[in-house]
């Protein structure tokens, strides 16, 4: 009885969805005075995706995309543009001009044009990435005289697409355009052809907020897609419109043998150049054509410890549990090396370009006696984008040896904020607002905009903090006293002995404390996806982040030849994934925008191997300042980078 | 009253009843009721009370067998406490607050083990911690809740917490009380328990980590720590077990003692020109050991004499040096006063040795001998004694035609035992080549402040000088006057290294050089190689002797490593480490 009231609450619900935004199903509905067929999109580019016979597939180009992402380039087609082409009839009796616009629009990472209750615009439908002529005050264009003989003509024209295509002025800096700082997304896109009498135009029937995507509307932007196909535009006499479906299939995959760029202003080449190469470097070729860059870490003040003054192999050296213990009791405060995490002090000397295999290796570095090194080491894509599926395929270092005893490495796939600046803002948030950047209290003011995100992957040795009950977990602490050397050596808590062969995936969103979901909270919450489980922990109402936690094999992850890592990044979810191949990965974590505020802006991908400060990760039954500093080089590769 | 007043008297006293019922149903939902069970005279001990301070580890394997304990399921040993159905708490795990020191009592962490059995489709429970008065009145509680819809069964589940205590005043007779209120409905059970109270307290003068000190950056300073390490590497050695050596043939064994004194020396001409090691049981030689690099094992011998002199007590100072020039070294000895000069001259035949005694009176020497040291003067075979009396009066003592001879060098006013404690050693640290060298490290006995002083000795003219001395500036944690001290020749310069072996709080050996005006630390001195991490350094009981036992060009140490009491994992065991190359070069 209960499920069949469930079953028919379902099917209201449903019949309700299928009611709004669904019932539409596009608009193709010809007009008395002229008639349009075989519209036809990218006619110049012949590329299939291998999903779908009718969708075609382009890799973004790196080439200049600097200045930001054109699809195509100048290298993909002859002149850098699709073309596009349609028939039109002219029934009306008189020859005459008629007008058309094309739209598009990325469909893999959007809001519903409609809300789900019926047919208003989606509130969050203008983020989605749609676009027009490349100048958006080119509302309609004529097509030349279409003599009314009774035959099909053939109009066609050309569209590349573009970063900033509503061209707002958000992206304008020093007048120009910086298309790079809202690039197109990856992902499928559609296109949307509409086509109209020359009176329709000159009487303004379509209003210029849709004609010029630019324009804004009750001072906020209307996405055409909505406007034709569910607002007011579809009830237009003499207006044709047609969509087609997922005609563009758009995946960016760097060329990881492209090269890593060293940028200046954090390291002058006349001082710092001493590694540069043609493959690693400040060289203008690097600047405008690599897709990566060698990270440089922020450092704050609360990463820095004291380190034992030890340097060790703890990967390969038998390093047990009783040489941690009995080096974190034996030194004395005088004794030990104070460090931060550091940037790199030389840069390109950590960075391996294989340019005949297409990888890129990491490696943080070996200290020696004096040249004290827990530095962390990474590369960061150099163009952001906003949302997409990131998939790496990387072999990064082994974090646990076969004593179980961790190395104070954390394997790091994350994305993170594009640019701290107002172009780049997130979403306003309008409960309470949003806490500044982490590091910060409680008691910070809040500001109802950021443009600080980030989504991670962090692996490292640590302990889960859901269920709470097992939290913090109560450890026996070395006692350091010469004639009791059986108090120097304690073991760890049973309970973090039994995964004494596993690290944890923590999957993390820094939402900066909007409460603006539906069902923020703090403490252990669960969420479930696709029959999963798991449990988002945050620590207060005030802590900036959302972190889910599984235990994973290091060997699995890190020991084979490779393994994957996905971060999938939507308007409304973010679903972590891990796997030894692209079609056989699990999901980890998994939230959405009913327990935290999923950022829309525009992030880089970082894939890192660094040295934390466990006072970040409490309950870490290994403390960074008591594991040695690193007697050889720590070395992750990283095979291929995609995002789609 | 009316009738009208007593309906609404009673549907008002209904309406309370009715409130109240639901609130205590809240209660009960909600878990806001914890039980407080009453402070009871059954004590459960702690297991392993004695080896952490302030930490209590409860394994429930002891105590009477009655129905609170259960055999039916155990995370560890054999039995664990039973709680069985809804609203029942476990057994008390009570500490009195006499029998820790409460005093900084802020923080507290505890954690337990919780069964749930099968079909158990509800985990619901706490874990109490409590502070209660010896009246059983609440002064502050810490619950861990549990509230698990779906939890895996038969299983056991780790429940931890921690405690911050604030503003409660505590009392000696208050108690601390731990223990689980189960509120499923199936029974679960506990073991394993553990108590931490305050923060776990560090032995020693201070902790050896201080988190306050945070502005401290790594600038190398001489003679500062931290010190880069110099491993020796471990010698393959097949034929010890545990404490013995192993004769060849598997028939018989040579067992030593970390009570005994191992002195290294040239006792006996060997194949390859080695140094041995003497034995001396309750102070009197008893045996030798010699490894042989060859076959990767040691040789023993055990020590009879060829003069039959009866030890009335056993030497208290003694040396070793070639001190008749015939290539191999003898052991010169005093005993206690009155004193007799000992010497003992080994045989070819390394089972025995030849002792013979004489008075100190009749060869000069007025006081009590308090230090004696080999001094090897320049261009002579033989070597010299120097002898020091406990008022700081210096000797030099030579053997020549079988007689002893004794001059005076004067007075070392720092080897004077009223005021100071001293060390003293000979060995060329400086000359190249030369004369040796005397050191005197001493501590004033009053300050215990530690100072060196390094002299020449002028045999011709009888006097020694000071040309070195130094003080270390209380970082008083490397050349203690109580240290062991051994000096070769490290790194082949033709000049000694010292070798300094503490054994203080920690674990601390390191490498000396002095050149013309100072000393240098070179290093801690650490060692690698050995079986799993059986470091010997790990061990409470270190015995070092350092010599030339693999070949006379590489200096070793032989290990002998014992603890106090039985650890499965670090067997006692004797090794041999040498420097085969210097990781670092100390002429940099």
């Amino acid at each position: 009885m209960k499920n069949s009231l469930k079953h028919s609450a379902l099917m209201v619900v449903l019949a309700l969805l299928l009611a709004s935004c669904g019932n539409r199903p596009g608009k193709e509905k010809q007009s008395q005075i002229f008639e349009i067929k075989d519209f036809k999109t990218l006619t110049n580019w012949s590329a299939l995706s291998p999903d779908s016979k009718n969708t075609k597939l382009l890799y973004l180009d790196y080439n200049g995309a600097i200045n930001g992402f054109n699809i195509p380039s100048v290298r993909q087609t002859a002149d850098g543009k699709f073309d596009f082409e349609f028939a039109i009839k002219n029934n009306s009796g008189s020859a005459q001009k008629f007008a058309y616009k094309i739209y598009y629009q990325n469909e893999s990472y959007k809001f519903p044009e409609c809300t789900d209750h019926g047919m208003d615009e989606h509130p969050l439908a203008n983020e989605n990435f749609y676009g027009s002529w490349e100048d958006s005050t080119v509302a309609f264009v004529e097509t030349p005289v279409i003599p009314a003989d009774g035959k099909f003509h053939s109009v066609d024209f050309k569209l590349r697409i573009v970063g900033n295509p509503r061209n707002e002025a958000r992206y304008f800096s020093k007048h120009e355009n910086q298309r790079w700082q809202r690039n197109p997304r990856t992902g499928n896109y559609s296109f949307m052809l509409v086509v109209t009498t020359a009176d329709n135009i000159k009487n303004k029937i379509i209003p210029g907020y849709i004609s010029n995507i630019g324009l804004k509307h009750n001072n906020k932007f209307v996405n055409p897609y909505y406007y034709f196909l569910y607002g007011d535009g579809y009830e237009l006499k003499n207006v044709f419109v047609q969509t087609t479906g997922n005609d563009l299939c758009v995946v960016a995959k760097p060329d990881l043998a492209a090269g890593v760029y060293t940028n200046p202003v954090d390291f002058d080449p006349k001082t710092y150049g001493g590694y540069f190469s043609k493959h690693c470097g400040a060289s203008d070729a690097l600047y405008y054509n690599t897709p990566l860059a060698q990270v440089i870490n922020n450092v704050n003040a609360t990463a820095k410890f004291d380190n034992i003054p030890v340097i060790a192999d703890v990967l390969n050296d038998n390093y047990s549990l009783r040489d941690y213990n009995w080096n974190r009791s034996f030194f004395k405060k005088e004794e030990l090396i104070s460090v931060e995490p550091q940037i790199i002090s030389c840069p390109c000397r950590q960075i391996e370009v294989d340019t005949t295999n297409a990888t890129v290796a990491i490696h943080n570095e070996a200290s020696q006696w004096g040249d004290w090194k827990k530095q962390s080491v990474g590369v960061i894509t150099r163009e952001g984008l906003t949302y997409g599926k990131y998939t790496v395929k990387v072999k990064l270092t082994e974090l646990l040896n076969k004593n179980g005893v961790w190395n104070g490495i954390t394997n790091a796939i994350w994305l993170v904020t594009n640019g701290n600046e107002d172009w780049n803002n997130c979403r306003e948030c309008t409960e309470k607002g949003y806490l500044p950047k982490y590091g910060g209290g409680k008691n910070e003011k809040r500001s109802p905009l950021t443009s600080y995100s980030e989504i991670d992957f962090e692996i490292l040795k640590t302990v889960g903090y859901c269920p709470s009950y097992q939290f913090p977990p109560a450890y026996l602490y070395p006692v350091a006293d010469r004639n009791k050397e059986t108090w120097w050596n304690v073991p760890l808590p049973q309970a973090v002995e039994n995964d004494s062969g596993k690290v944890m995936v923590c999957c993390t969103n820094w939402d900066m404390a909007c409460p603006q979901p539906r069902n923020y909270d703090v403490g252990c919450m669960p969420v479930a996806y696709n029959g999963q489980n798991f449990t988002a922990h945050r620590w207060d109402y005030w802590y900036r982040a959302l972190t889910e936690r599984t235990p994973e094999s290091d060997d699995e992850l890190f020991a084979s030849p490779y393994y994957y890592f996905q971060i999938e990044w939507k308007p409304t979810e973010i679903i972590w994934r891990i796997g030894p191949e692209k079609d056989k990965l699990r999901v980890v974590g998994y939230m959405n925008d009913q327990i935290t505020s999923i950022p829309n802006n525009q992030m880089l991908l970082i894939i890192s191997q660094e040295f934390h400060n466990t006072d970040w990760w409490p309950g870490s039954p290994f403390e960074q300042q008591f594991i040695p500093f690193p007697k050889k080089d720590l070395v992750g590769k990283i095979f291929e980078i995609t995002v789609e | 009253m009316h009738k009208t007043h007593r309906v609404f008297f009673f549907l008002g006293l209904l309406f309370v009843f009715a409130f109240f019922f639901v609130f205590l149903v809240y209660e009960l939902k909600y878990h806001v009721y914890i039980p407080k069970p009453p402070v009871v005279n059954y004590r459960i001990a702690a297991s392993d009370s004695t080896n952490y301070p302030n930490t209590f580890i409860y394994d429930l394997e002891n105590g009477n067998a009655n129905s609170m304990f259960s055999t039916l399921h155990a995370f560890s040993g054999k039995r664990s406490v039973k709680i069985s159905g809804k609203d029942q708490y476990s057994v008390l795990l009570q500490k009195p607050f006499a029998e820790f020191n409460y005093k900084n009592l802020s923080e507290a962490r505890f954690g337990a083990w919780i069964y749930l059995p099968a079909n158990a489709n509800k985990w619901e429970g706490k874990l109490v911690f409590q502070i209660v008065s010896s009246g059983n009145s609440l002064k502050y509680s810490k619950l861990i809740n549990i509230d698990d819809d779906a939890p895996k069964q038969d299983a056991w589940f780790y429940v931890s917490g921690k405690a911050e205590i604030k503003d409660v005043k505590f009392d000696s007779t208050d108690i601390v009380k731990v223990y689980y209120w189960n509120n499923c409905k199936r029974e679960v059970f506990m073991d394993d328990v553990l108590l931490v109270l305050g923060k776990q307290e560090l032995k020693g003068n201070k902790p050896l980590i201080d988190e306050t000190v945070k502005n401290y950056s790594y600038k190398p300073v001489p003679n500062q720590p931290p010190y880069p390490a110099y491993y020796a590497e471990k010698q393959i050695v097949v034929n010890v077990k545990n404490t013995s050596v192993m004769s060849t043939d598997g028939n018989g064994s040579f067992e030593l003692d970390r009570n005994d004194r191992f002195l290294a020396g040239h006792f006996f001409n060997t194949r390859n020109a080695t140094d041995q090691i003497l034995i001396l049981r309750k102070g009197i030689p008893f045996g030798y050991i010699w490894y042989d690099a060859a076959n990767h094992q040691f040789n023993y011998k055990k020590l009879s004499f060829k003069n039959d002199i009866k030890f009335a007590k056993p030497p208290v100072q003694m040396t070793v040096a070639d001190v008749d020039g015939d290539g191999v070294d003898e052991i010169v000895a005093f005993d206690a006063s009155p004193q007799n000069l000992l010497w003992f001259k080994p045989a070819q035949n390394p089972a025995s040795m030849q002792v013979y005694l004489q008075r100190t009176g009749d060869i000069g020497l007025k006081a009590a001998i308090t230090q004696i040291s080999k001094f090897h003067p320049k261009g002579n075979k033989k070597e010299e004694l120097i002898a020091i009396e406990a008022t700081g009066k210096t000797n030099l003592l030579s053997f020549d035609k079988k007689k002893w001879n004794t001059v005076s060098l004067g007075e070392i006013t720092e080897a004077n035992t009223q005021r100071y404690e001293s060390k003293m050693l000979g060995a060329d640290f400086i000359n190249s080549g030369g004369a040796d060298n005397i050191l005197l490290l001493y501590s004033d006995i009053k300050s215990r402040q530690c100072y060196y002083k390094l002299f020449d000795v002028d045999v011709v003219l009888k006097k020694i000088s000071c040309i070195q001395q130094g003080n270390f500036n209380g970082k008083c944690d490397t050349l203690y006057p109580q240290n062991t001290y051994f000096a070769n020749d490290f790194d082949g310069d033709g000049k000694a290294e010292l070798i300094s072996c503490g054994n203080s709080w920690r674990f601390d050996m390191k490498l000396i050089r002095f050149s013309e005006k100072s000393y240098q630390i070179l290093g801690n001195i650490d060692f690698k190689g050995y079986e799993k991490d059986h470091n010997p350094k790990y061990y409470e009981n270190l015995i070092v002797s350092a010599g030339k036992f693999a070949d006379n060009n590489t200096v070793s140490f032989f290990t002998l490593c014992s603890n106090n009491s039985i650890i499965v994992d670090l067997p006692e065991t004797i090794g041999l480490y040498s420097f085969l190359t210097l990781q670092h070069d100390p002429k940099k």
